[in-house]
C-alpha cells in the first residue's frame, strides 16, 4: 500500500532541523579518530607487506595481492552484513537512522566489493592464466555486487522515497543471502577458487607473518570502514534533514 | 562533450600519479635485486622455475600459503638460468591491484567529503532563508 505524506504547514520546522550538524559533530569526531587509526594501521600493514611478511613458495611475489584481496572481501562482507541488519530493522521499526545506517553500509559495500573484483582477476591472471573464471565464488561475488548496485537502484526508482527505502530494505535482507554461499562455494562445489587459508575450522593453514600481516590488513580496512561509515552516516543524516526542509517550506 | 578542468591540486597529484606509474616497476625490480626475501626467489630462479609451474596449479586452489625457503649458497655446478620465473614478472599486477584499491578508496573518500561539503552549504542557505 502506498504511503502518502501530508504537507506540513507554512513555516513549520522539521524537530532537529534547527541544530543541523551540531548533533553530529560527536559521530564525525569518531569518525576522524577511527580514521586516523585505520591510516596508521593500513600504513603498518604497507610495510609488513613489503618488507615483513615472506615471499610465498610457489606463488611467488603475486600472492601479495592477497594482502588487499582477502580484506576488502572481509570488509564488504561485514558492510552488506550491516546492511541486512539494518534493513530488517528498519522495515520492523521505521526508523529513518537504521535506514541512513543501511544504505551508508551499501554504499561501502559496494565499493569494497569493486576492489574484491578488481584484484582478484589480477593474480588470477598469473595463477590460472585468465582474468576471469566463471566459477561458483567469483560468479556469486559478481552477483553480490549487482545486488547491491540493484539496492541502490531500486532506492531511486520510485516517485515515493519511503516506499523505495522499503523496497531497497528488502533487497538488502534478501541480497545478503549471497553472502554464505560465497563462502561455502570452495567447499560446496567444485571451485577453482582457493580455499579458506585463515578461517579454518582446524587454524590458519600459512606462514604466521603471512597470517599477522593479513590480520593487520583486516584490522586498517575494519577502521576505515567504521570511519567511512561514519562519515557516510552523518551525511545521510543531514541529507535527510534536507529533505525535511525542502518539504517544509 | 566532456569538459575536464584540473585544479592547480588535482594536476599535481595527475602529475604525481603518472610519474609514480612511470618510476614504480622500474623500482620494483631494482629493489628485487638487492633485497630479502624477494631476493630469495631471484637467486635461485631456474631450477625452481619449473617446480614453481607445476605446483602452482595446486597452490592457486587451496594450498596452504608456505613461505619460500632461503636460497642455497652452495653451488650445484648445473649452469643457472639468471631469468626470474613466470610469478615474479608479475610486479605489474601487484603493483595495479594495490594501486586500484587505494585509487578507489581515496576517491569514494574525496567524494563523500564533496558531498558532505554540499549537504552542509545547502542547509545552511536553508536555514539563512527560513
Amino acid at each position: 500500500m502506498e504511503t502518502t505524506t501530508a504537507s506540513p504547514p507554512a513555516g513549520y520546522v522539521p524537530s532537529g532541523v534547527g541544530s543541523s550538524s551540531d548533533s553530529l559533530a560527536g559521530t564525525r569526531r569518531w569518525a576522524v579518530v577511527l580514521g586516523l587509526l585505520a591510516v596508521a594501521t593500513v600504513l603498518a600493514g604497507l610495510y609488513m607487506v613489503f618488507f615483513y611478511a615472506p615471499t610465498e613458495a610457489t606463488m611467488g611475489i603475486v600472492q601479495r595481492i592477497f594482502y588487499v584481496h582477502v580484506p576488502s572481501a572481509w570488509t564488504a562482507f561485514m558492510a552488506f552484513g550491516v546492511v541486512a541488519l539494518c534493513s530488517a530493522g528498519y522495515l520492523w521499526l521505521r526508523d529513518p537512522r537504521l535506514d541512513a545506517i543501511a544504505v551508508s553500509a551499501a554504499e561501502l559495500g559496494v565499493v569494497f566489493t569493486t576492489i574484491v573484483l578488481l584484484t582478484g582477476p589480477l593474480w588470477g591472471k598469473i595463477a590460472w592464466g585468465a582474468w576471469w573464471v566463471w566459477e561458483p565464488r567469483l560468479t556469486l561475488t559478481l552477483l553480490l555486487w549487482f545486488i547491491y548496485v540493484g539496492y541502490f537502484m531500486v532506492r531511486g526508482a520510485t516517485e515515493n522515497p519511503e516506499r523505495g527505502k522499503r523496497f531497497a530494505a528488502i533487497v538488502g535482507v534478501v541480497g545478503a543471502v549471497d553472502m554464505p554461499l560465497i563462502h561455502m562455494s570452495v567447499q560446496w562445489w567444485r571451485s577453482q577458487h582457493p580455499q579458506a587459508v585463515i578461517l579454518r575450522p582446524e587454524g590458519a593453514q600459512a606462514d604466521p607473518a603471512i597470517v599477522q600481516t593479513v590480520l593487520v590488513w583486516v584490522l586498517g580496512f575494519t577502521l576505515l570502514f567504521f570511519s567511512l561509515l561514519l562519515f557516510r552516516y552523518a551525511m545521510e543524516r543531514l541529507s535527510q534533514r534536507a529533505h525535511a526542509l525542502r518539504v517544509a517550506h | 562533450m566532456i569538459q575536464l578542468r584540473f585544479h592547480r591540486l588535482e594536476r599535481l597529484a595527475l602529475a604525481a600519479a603518472l610519474l609514480a606509474i612511470a618510476l614504480a616497476p622500474g623500482r620494483a625490480l631494482a629493489q628485487d635485486a638487492t633485497t630479502a626475501p624477494s631476493a630469495a626467489l631471484a637467486q635461485d630462479a631456474a631450477p625452481r622455475a619449473l617446480a614453481q609451474e607445476a605446483a602452482l596449479a595446486d597452490s592457486a586452489t587451496g594450498a596452504p600459503l608456505v613461505a619460500a625457503p632461503a636460497p642455497s649458497t652452495e653451488s650445484s655446478g648445473l649452469p643457472v638460468n639468471s631469468g626470474p620465473p613466470r610469478t615474479l614478472r608479475a610486479y605489474w599486477h601487484v603493483w595495479i591491484a594495490f594501486t586500484l584499491a587505494w585509487l578507489l578508496l581515496f576517491g569514494y573518500a574525496v567524494s563523500l567529503g564533496r558531498r558532505f561539503g554540499r549537504v552542509e552549504r545547502e542547509l545552511d542557505a536553508m536555514r539563512g532563508t527560513s
